[in-house]
């Protein structure tokens, strides 16, 4: 295992470890989709190295950690990983702030997904968590480039 | 599928160990820093509270053992002492979507799958999936758990569902005319045998009857602090018992507690 792996796996231990984390539970609607960030940021940066299978096998592990249906979440963050990967070219070209609108989109699309086997909180957990994911989009992208110039992650 | 979950599960361990770590240390140093005053004030009041419920407890028991004989007397079968273990939640957050929480104990603890769990005010829900050393409880509040349930006051039989976390749960397929009060008081009734029988669930809340509707619309308050309590209590189901107990004689109050670090407690919940 390369050292590129290694620390690309670190970014993801780090942000399933944020989503695991225990919030009070007036702030649990705001806790941003931290896996699915690092996993749409590694996408665009590297799209020849983290692809779907990432996305579904980074889902996979959340739907374990979470309980959620297995494949639930592996689904979900497939599907996000396919569409960053599909316009990876036009999104690399938008300025970070510009980004943060589709990324918006993206989590609105997870969310809905996770959210069909309980469709009693669809208006409460599904806005917030966009919304901040979208906040934190320039910081995890400033922070994650950082780490692929320091350590010339290829 | 479940087997292999578990594993998992299991596996990925160390993760909720890590997680849980940051609001662990939080709590232990809260704790840590607790003023000598503040400790020596809970003392007195659990002095007292002991006190109090060390006599509650004698009285009990001879109740107990009356009912037992009267029940004896009536022939129907005795109603026996359920074991419970204590165990403590993980302080992870799971799936926002549903009213889970992770507790430390797991297969290696004796837990399987449709426990029940509470805490020292009434039921708190069940377990839906264990690992090696962890298991996953939905709380009564989640939209989809239902427990049966019997009024204590005359015995009506109705289903508990939930409704969110926050939200009261709701009896469902009452009639409008149907005998509950606020303020009612109900337990589980045992049947589906999934819960034990006799555990508090909730109050009455509040009672609508809306119009044009063929069921009345009635509140429960769960009973059980279901976002405040860290520790709860397992039950262990009934058949294990007699196994275990072995040669007793049944209904004799014996303290069956496992868990190591655990203090004896007496299960007095029936009523």
């Amino acid at each position: 295992m390369s050292r590129n792996i290694v620390i690309i796996m670190l970014t993801f231990l780090l942000a399933i470890l944020l989503m695991l984390l225990q919030l009070p539970e007036a702030w649990q609607m705001f806790r941003p989709e931290w896996v699915m960030l690092v996993l749409v940021y590694w996408a665009l940066a590297l799209p020849k190295r983290v692809g779907v299978m990432w996305g579904s096998w980074m889902g996979l592990l959340m739907d374990v950690l979470l309980g959620t249906h297995l494949g639930l979440l592996a689904f979900a963050y497939a599907l996000a990983t396919y569409l960053a990967l599909k316009f990876y070219l036009q999104l690399r070209q938008y300025p970070v702030l510009q980004q943060t609108l589709p990324v918006f989109f993206l989590v609105i699309f997870v969310k809905l997904i996770a959210a069909t086997m309980a469709p009693e909180f669809v208006g409460r957990l599904v806005w917030g968590p966009a919304l901040v994911s979208a906040a934190v989009w320039p910081f995890i992208f400033t922070v994650l480039r950082w780490l692929r110039r320091h350590f010339h992650i290829r | 599928m479940v087997p292999v979950r578990s594993a998992v599960t299991s596996l990925l361990h160390p993760i909720h160990v890590i997680a849980a770590a940051p609001s662990k240390m939080m709590q232990d140093l809260s704790a840590y820093f607790e003023s000598r005053t503040q400790l020596q004030h809970d003392n007195e009041i659990f002095a007292a509270k002991q006190l109090l419920d060390n006599a509650r407890l004698l009285k009990l028991q001879t109740l107990e053992s009356e009912n037992n004989r009267l029940r004896s007397l009536l022939g129907s079968s005795f109603r026996l002492q359920e074991r419970v273990l204590v165990a403590e939640l993980v302080t992870v957050d799971l799936d926002p979507f549903s009213q889970w929480v992770l507790i430390d104990k797991g297969l290696s603890d004796g837990v399987t799958i449709n426990q029940a769990v509470l805490d020292a005010q009434g039921i708190m829900g069940q377990v839906v999936d264990v690992s090696e050393w962890t298991s996953t409880v939905v709380l009564l509040t989640d939209p989809s758990h239902a427990i049966p349930v019997q009024v204590n006051r005359n015995g009506l039989r109705a289903v508990a569902v939930g409704q969110g976390l926050g939200q009261p749960l709701k009896l469902i397929h009452m009639p409008q005319n149907s005998d509950v009060e606020i303020g009612d008081i109900l337990s589980t009734s045992g049947l589906g045998g999934r819960f034990p029988e006799g555990y508090p669930v909730g109050t009455i809340g509040n009672i609508g009857g809306p119009e044009g509707e063929p069921f009345a619309a009635i509140e429960v308050l769960p009973l059980a602090k279901l976002n405040i309590s860290r520790e709860l209590l397992l039950v262990l189901p009934g058949e294990k018992i007699t196994s275990s107990i072995g040669a007793k004689p049944v209904g004799e109050d014996e303290a069956a507690i496992i868990g190591s670090s655990a203090p004896p407690v007496e299960e007095t919940l029936d009523e």
